[in-house]
């Protein structure tokens, strides 16, 4: 059965997903705007830069991070002129960490949704006396619902699976920075299978329902998905 | 009063419009018809130019009136309903944000005979439901200015022959691209000639109408009578009598000049009417133009030269009279 430990390690991994998420919304939703919508000639860079972490192994992504949070990097310096503890090694650290490395995953999908509706939408909407932050309220966030409930969903699972970079830029400090993920890998080094396996299928059963909401959200809410038959 | 000037790469206009009925912007693809449109509607703030509708100004040096603050209406090529809406939220998103009454919407409703469809959503309609639905929401927003980019394109003819009928009796000034000159012949006053991002010509609809390919004239027309299959229409250049007339209440005529004999003296026959030339004007190297009065209304018929050659009494400030020997319901 689960020990406390255990039972710890789920609520940090469930609270850093919720706080990743959360901030990483509110970040990729006017970044996908900004993407889909506005002519900049940065555009590629950005658009590289953001889906980087897709591609990258979580070591590279860590090991650099790593050096940004620490006394001599960017980060590090930013938080020492602040006031504020060192980001390694602590939650803070872990969240800035999940939203770099999880950010393609809520950004694309919100994107696609943002141009598939395309700006005619916005312009009928302009046309119709709607303000351009009404909108944004009005019509595009809620054509792009889907979009970002699924964004939402493979963000937040996406954090709760992460190993590497927690790895690499909390460590394995038990209540502090030990995910449910790195204490599998606990349990795995130290041959207690049992254990492992209990945690294991937990976050399995997890990433199984997230994903059947997400395919069962998709098809009732597309009108298509009844008319559409090969 | 629509006053604009613009200088860009590919689109050279400047032009007044005086912006009272429907103002017909006719050309090939390309022409700039679209831009021009979207242009007057605010939706290309990167192009630099003057444009001013009635008093206010909407673009010129720094100032620039965003789209929704111009009160206009528009209706995309493109059917475009919120697909998150159903029919009766997408007209109370246009009337939310202009304040009409619900008295109001009903009555457009009604107008555009789309009472049934209010509680269905967007995918469900046909292509004919879907623009009148756009149209309607467009009208809820209570536009000064209508502007209509080819709204009639692939519609089925009893869609059309609604949404055009409530154009025509709209009062709302209405600039209006089409393709389909029978769809200006039905509803414009007043035709823009474009072609390649400048104006060819422009005018009223008779003027025009030989300049875009249709050599005849248009009459509105009231029927005081259908009998025995001849319907009788009441224009403003006398009674028109003819047998397999269209009935409707209101409507326009067209006239072929080829349905039009030019006689010096009156004859005892129907559809026989007076008129007196203002103009001669020679077009092209067969062809002139005879500028004519009638009753008041200007009717410009275009003549073969080897024809007018045999008519010495048409001369300038002539009175003559025209034989109409068919006429046509648009």
């Amino acid at each position: 059965m689960l020990g406390s430990d255990d039972w710890a390690s789920i609520y940090l991994s469930l609270k850093l997903a919720f706080t990743s998420t959360v901030i990483l919304l509110l970040i990729a939703i006017p970044l996908a705007i900004w993407l889909a919508f506005k002519p900049n000639k940065f555009k590629a860079i950005i658009s590289s830069l953001v889906t980087l972490p897709l591609i990258l192994p979580p070591t590279v992504l860590g090991f650099y991070l790593l050096l940004a949070m620490g006394p001599h990097g960017l980060l590090g310096q930013i938080c020492l002129k602040l006031g504020i503890p060192l980001l390694p090694f602590s939650f803070g650290g872990l969240v800035v960490a999940s939203i770099i490395y999880s950010m393609p995953f809520v950004i694309m999908p919100i994107q696609s949704a943002f141009l598939a509706i395309g700006k005619t939408s916005l312009e009928v909407a302009a046309t119709l006396g709607a303000t351009p932050t009404d909108r944004i309220f009005s019509v595009l966030l809620p054509q792009a619902k889907i979009a970002i409930i699924t964004a939402t969903v493979v963000g937040f699972a996406h954090t709760v699976g992460e190993f590497g970079m927690i790895l690499m830029i909390g460590g394995n400090i038990p209540q502090k920075t030990q995910v449910a993920a790195i204490q599998i890998y606990n349990y795995f080094e130290m041959y207690e299978y049992s254990q492992a396996n209990h945690l294991a299928l937990i976050l399995l059963g997890f990433s199984f329902v997230i994903l059947m909401f997400i395919y069962i959200l998709n098809h009732k809410f597309n009108p298509l998905s009844d008319n559409f038959k090969i | 009063m629509l006053y604009l000037n613009y200088a860009l790469a590919y689109l050279n206009l400047e032009f007044n419009l005086e912006c009272t009925g429907i103002t017909a912007l006719f050309g090939h693809s390309g022409a700039g018809k679209t831009t021009l449109l979207r242009l007057i509607a605010g939706l290309e703030p990167k192009y630099k130019g003057i444009l001013k509708f009635d008093s206010r100004t909407w673009q010129h040096h720094g100032v620039f009136v965003p789209p929704h603050q111009r009160k206009i209406g528009y209706v995309f090529q493109d059917i475009q309903l919120f697909s998150h809406l159903d029919v009766s939220d997408n007209l109370a998103y246009a009337a939310t944000r202009s304040g009409i009454t619900s008295a109001e919407i009903q009555e457009i409703c009604k107008k555009l005979q789309i009472e049934k469809l209010i509680k269905k959503m967007p995918h469900s309609l046909s292509g004919g439901e879907k623009q009148r639905v756009a149209f309607a929401r467009c009208l809820c927003s209570k536009p000064e200015l209508l502007l209509l980019d080819e709204p009639f394109t692939a519609l089925e003819e009893n869609s059309t022959n609604i949404l055009l009928d409530y154009l025509v009796k709209l009062k709302i000034p209405t600039i209006y691209v089409s393709h389909s000159l029978d769809e200006v012949i039905k509803v414009a006053d007043y035709i823009v000639q474009l072609e390649r991002g400048k104006i060819l010509q422009q005018g009223s609809l008779n003027y025009m109408l030989p300049f875009v390919g249709r050599n005849g004239f248009v009459l509105s027309a009231q029927l005081l009578s259908h009998i025995k299959g001849v319907s009788s229409y009441q224009t403003v250049i006398g009674t028109i009598n003819f047998p397999n007339l269209n009935p409707q209440t209101t409507a326009r005529l067209f006239i072929d000049n080829r349905n039009i004999q030019i006689r010096q003296h009156h004859i005892p026959a129907e559809n026989c009417f007076l008129a007196i030339i203002d103009a001669i004007n020679f077009e092209r190297q067969d062809f002139c133009r005879l500028s004519l009065n009638c009753s008041g209304v200007s009717v410009e018929i275009l003549i073969l030269y080897n024809k007018l050659n045999n008519l010495d009494y048409v001369t300038i400030g002539q009175t003559i009279f025209l034989e109409i020997q068919y006429a046509e319901v648009v």
